[in-house]
């Protein structure tokens, strides 16, 4: 009994000593992300059994214990997976709205007003050949806006491939640390039973900031080891993680994958969702309608410009399109526009004698294929199965176009002089004969050499008189007809409902991220009302700590004074 | 539960209304520096829906003004030479019935001379280019549409160029020319070269170079009776050059009421696209100056939430 209220307050100056030092680590954290405030949990020690009663020994500290919040923390897991989602979607359509360019003058909208106004410009004076030379930038300008959007696309949508393979590899070295943590933590907490504080926090760190990337569920084993999972793909076991890595899926994007056996990994959420909907969903659908009002563009300026006349007429002229199967009728043949019934008209004219011979060819695509037409065609000029015509032949030719030649001094033009019929059976632009553009995409547009060779070749009138300007109207008229969705829309107004589009898509995930983010907010700010370090309320602490350690020091100065009393004064 | 604030969550919340009061100063100097209130889509989805319809609108209505414009132009040239014509015409008429009162030989070779000076106008005339163009070619523009053969000394005869293919809708001197002066609106800008000069075909009723050519020489020859009808002839002849200078006329006011309309519905588009695109300076510039205000309220209100604590009393 003499000595050991000594050992008491020495007692009381090691616990406080050891609450200052906790009181000093969460100061020394009060700015560090993630970390949980700790306490010093001090207990009495056990009393001794003495007469009169029980008599206490002094305090130790029991346990450094963590104040978390789980409930809020799991919580926070959840929604960080959609903050991620949102904000990488986000990120992607603005990209797509700086990609489109509007409402500046620079967009497609003002190059395909220009392009259609051109050929206005061309009824107004139609021999002028600046006139025609302006069509021909115009359409270059209209195409080389088409391929850049497409191509701007693209490189958004590679973009977002590349944000794939980066949070992948972020993924990776997050589940590496985890099951390194894991390790460590086991190793604390089982081996030599005490809290892991500081580790679990930066467990728990790191599994939310992998909920930020992918939607994952986890669990922990009676060996304190957090197993996680991504919808049935196991990525961390016990101490050791399962790196994933990416692989293309059949529309070739890259998607994320377990490394070994190669299989996808179905995302639900996180910025793995956010990339995979804005690529595979919106930029594929802004693509898509690009390609459809593109191929449009093309059909519709094609179907007119090849059912008038150029400047001069044609000593031979070669279709861009290869006739798959000339042998099949012309709706098996292969044909990307398939001619409908009717007829073509070919006139001969030539200049020396001033004689016209013209032939009206009927086309029927259920009977006839590409080698009946061009048998009717040499038929009708004087040849016949094989046999050339004589002031005008047809024929296939090595790559499998079809091919005009007349005879000297005639020229070729495909319109009835005498009457001003025209094709009517579209089987000029299924042959890609005397069109204007080339390709069937966005990216593939082109004004054809044919026409970029000699701007005389371009389409104003539908007849052989040079002041003729009805084609040229026609193809202009072309930009106010419903051409699109149904015939229901022009090309500006369709085009103009996909910016639209991207533009609501873009405004909700801009909604969503911000509200998420504030969402996301919210909890961390809850989460932190339990974990979070307050300095008042260790300033608080550390006085009464240090008031505990002063204390201490007191009581053994008092109970060395009574020794010293009890030694000293009665001796 | 009574709640804790930490330190961290002061400092956070305090950034969060600090970016979030700044982004907002910093959209308002946006859309003031580029005057616009719809700098992406995502700023106004149904906006820019109309904003680029309407672009498109204004943009063909430009076009079609400037269509009218060079239809008009052409229009214009054309009933000023058909007013020529039809002066000279007149004038021939006058001389040709003094011609048939005096009995002086001479006086007759002298008006003969005279008509055919004036016959040569008109045929020049009937030859006009507008922007070097053929104005009674049809829509043979760079084909001279009447040509003449002199015959003998002082006999002038003219003849019309046989057209290859006249015989066409969209050919020849009959050729029509059409601008769009309005969506959906082609509108004719030329006149059928032949009507005012050979309405019923070469050499048929009311052919203006025949019957001159031969009220010339009727004159020259003194057979008074001839000339007599043909002056009647000549009656029709103006008939008709009046009745489609008339026409064009008509047509031109027309284009003029259709091009005002279009210049009103411009104007109104405009106005449509400025309302949804561009800013409203006055609200903008207002909302600027508070949204400052409560950006410097919390920059305030920060540095004096930050600094206090327990630590700077012990």
């Amino acid at each position: 009994m003499t000595f050991e209220s000594l050992y008491i307050g020495v007692e009381a100056m090691r616990a406080s000593q050891g609450a200052l030092s906790v009181v000093g680590h969460n100061i020394a954290n009060v700015n560090t992300e993630g970390y949980t405030r700790q306490r010093a949990n001090i207990e009495s020690n056990t009393p001794m059994d003495k007469f009169p009663g029980q008599m206490g020994t002094g305090s130790h500290v029991e346990e450094i214990q963590r104040l978390t919040d789980s409930f809020t923390r799991i919580q926070l897991e959840l929604e960080k997976q959609k903050e991620g989602q949102y904000s990488v979607e986000s990120d992607i359509l603005q990209e797509i709205e700086q990609v489109l360019n509007e409402p500046t003058d620079s967009g497609l909208q003002q190059a395909l007003s220009e392009f259609f106004n051109s050929f206005h410009t061309l009824a107004n004076a139609p021999e002028e050949f600046g006139n025609r030379n302006l069509i021909i930038e115009q359409g270059i300008n209209l195409s080389s806006k088409l391929h850049s959007l497409a191509s701007q696309l693209k490189d958004v949508q590679s973009q977002a491939d590349q944000l794939v393979e980066l949070k992948v590899n972020e993924v990776n070295s997050i589940t590496a640390r985890i099951a390194s943590l894991n390790k460590q933590i086991s190793s604390v907490e089982v081996a030599e039973g005490q809290n892991a504080n500081d580790l679990r926090d930066a467990r728990e760190l790191l599994f939310r900031d992998l909920n930020k990337i992918i939607t994952v569920t986890s669990y922990e084993d009676e060996n304190k080891n957090l197993f996680v999972e991504a919808n049935g793909s196991v990525l961390v076991a016990h101490t050791k993680s399962v790196l994933i890595s990416t692989v293309r899926d059949v529309n070739g994007y890259l998607v994320p994958a377990d490394k070994n056996s190669g299989t996808e990994i179905i995302i639900k959420g996180g910025e793995f969702k956010g990339a995979l909907d804005a690529r595979d969903i919106k930029l594929q659908d802004a693509l898509d309608s690009l390609d459809s009002l593109s191929k449009n563009i093309i059909t519709e300026v094609n179907r007119i410009h090849s059912q008038g006349t150029s400047l001069d007429g044609f000593d031979s002229i070669t279709g861009d399109v290869v006739i798959g199967e000339p042998a099949l009728n012309l709706v098996n043949s292969g044909l990307e526009n398939i001619p409908v019934n009717g007829s073509f008209y070919l006139s001969a004219f030539n200049s020396s004698t001033q004689s016209l011979e013209e032939h009206e060819i009927t086309v029927d695509p259920y009977s006839d294929s590409m080698n009946d037409i061009i048998t009717r065609i040499n038929t009708a000029f004087g040849g016949g199965v094989g046999v050339p015509g004589i002031n005008v032949s047809a024929s296939l030719n090595s790559a499998g176009q079809l091919e005009f030649q007349t005879a000297a001094n005639y020229k070729l033009q495909f319109v009835e002089a005498s009457t001003g019929n025209v094709d009517d059976s579209d089987f000029l632009l299924a042959a890609g004969v005397n069109t204007f553009f080339e390709g069937d995409s966005a990216y593939t547009i082109s004004v054809k050499d044919f026409i970029k060779d000699n701007a005389n070749n371009i389409s104003a009138g539908r007849s052989l008189s040079i002041g003729d300007n009805s084609n040229a109207l026609m193809i202009a008229d072309i930009a106010t007809q419903y051409t699109m969705n149904n015939n229901q829309s022009t090309f500006s107004d369709y085009y103009a409902g996909m910016v639209s589009e991207v533009g609501t898509d873009s405004q909700v995930a801009i909604r969503n991220e911000e509200n998420q983010e504030s969402l996301v907010a919210m909890l961390e700010e809850r989460l932190l009302s339990t974990t979070g370090v307050s300095l008042d309320e260790e300033g608080a602490n550390l006085l009464v700590y240090q008031r505990m350690y002063q204390a201490g020091a007191k009581f053994i100065n008092v109970m060395n004074s009574v020794l010293d009393t009890l030694i000293n004064g009665l001796v | 539960m009574a709640v804790r604030i930490s330190n961290l969550s002061i400092q956070r919340q305090l950034i969060n209304d600090i970016n979030r009061n700044q982004k907002a100063v910093q959209d308002l100097q946006y859309k003031l520096s580029t005057g616009y209130n719809i700098n992406s889509p995502s700023d106004d989805p149904v906006g820019i829906l109309n904003a680029l319809k309407l672009k498109t609108s204004i943009s063909e209505g430009r076009q079609y003004q400037k269509n009218i414009d060079y239809g008009a132009s052409k229009l214009s040239a054309t009933i000023n030479i058909l007013s020529s014509i039809e002066s000279l015409v007149l004038d021939i008429m006058g001389i040709a019935s003094d011609a048939v009162n005096a009995t002086s030989s001479a006086s007759h070779s002298v008006t003969a001379q005279e008509i055919d000076g004036m016959l040569n106008e008109i045929y020049l005339h009937a030859n006009a280019k507008f922007l070097g163009r053929y104005v009674f070619g049809g829509t043979e523009t760079t084909t001279q549409p009447y040509t003449e053969s002199i015959v003998s000394g002082n006999t002038v005869l003219i003849e019309r160029t046989a057209v290859a293919n006249s015989v066409e809708s969209f050919k020849g001197i009959d050729g029509k020319i059409y601008a769009t002066v309005a969506e959906g609106l082609d509108y004719q800008i030329n006149i059928s070269g032949s009507v005012p000069f050979v309405p019923n075909g070469e050499g048929g009723v009311n052919d203006i170079f025949d019957t001159l050519i031969n009220l010339r020489d009727s004159i020259n020859n003194h057979d008074t009776a001839t000339t007599a009808s043909l002056i009647k002839d000549l009656d029709d002849i103006y008939e008709n050059v009046v009745t489609q200078t008339t026409l064009l006329g008509g047509r031109l006011n027309r284009l003029y009421k259709i091009k005002d309309s279009n210049t009103d519905l411009g104007i109104f588009k405009d106005e449509n696209l400025s309302n949804i695109l561009n800013v409203d300076h006055v609200k903008a510039i207002t909302d600027l100056n508070y949204q400052q205000f409560v950006l410097q309220m919390s920059l305030q209100v920060g540095t004096k939430m930050i600094s206090p604590s327990l630590m700077d009393y012990i």
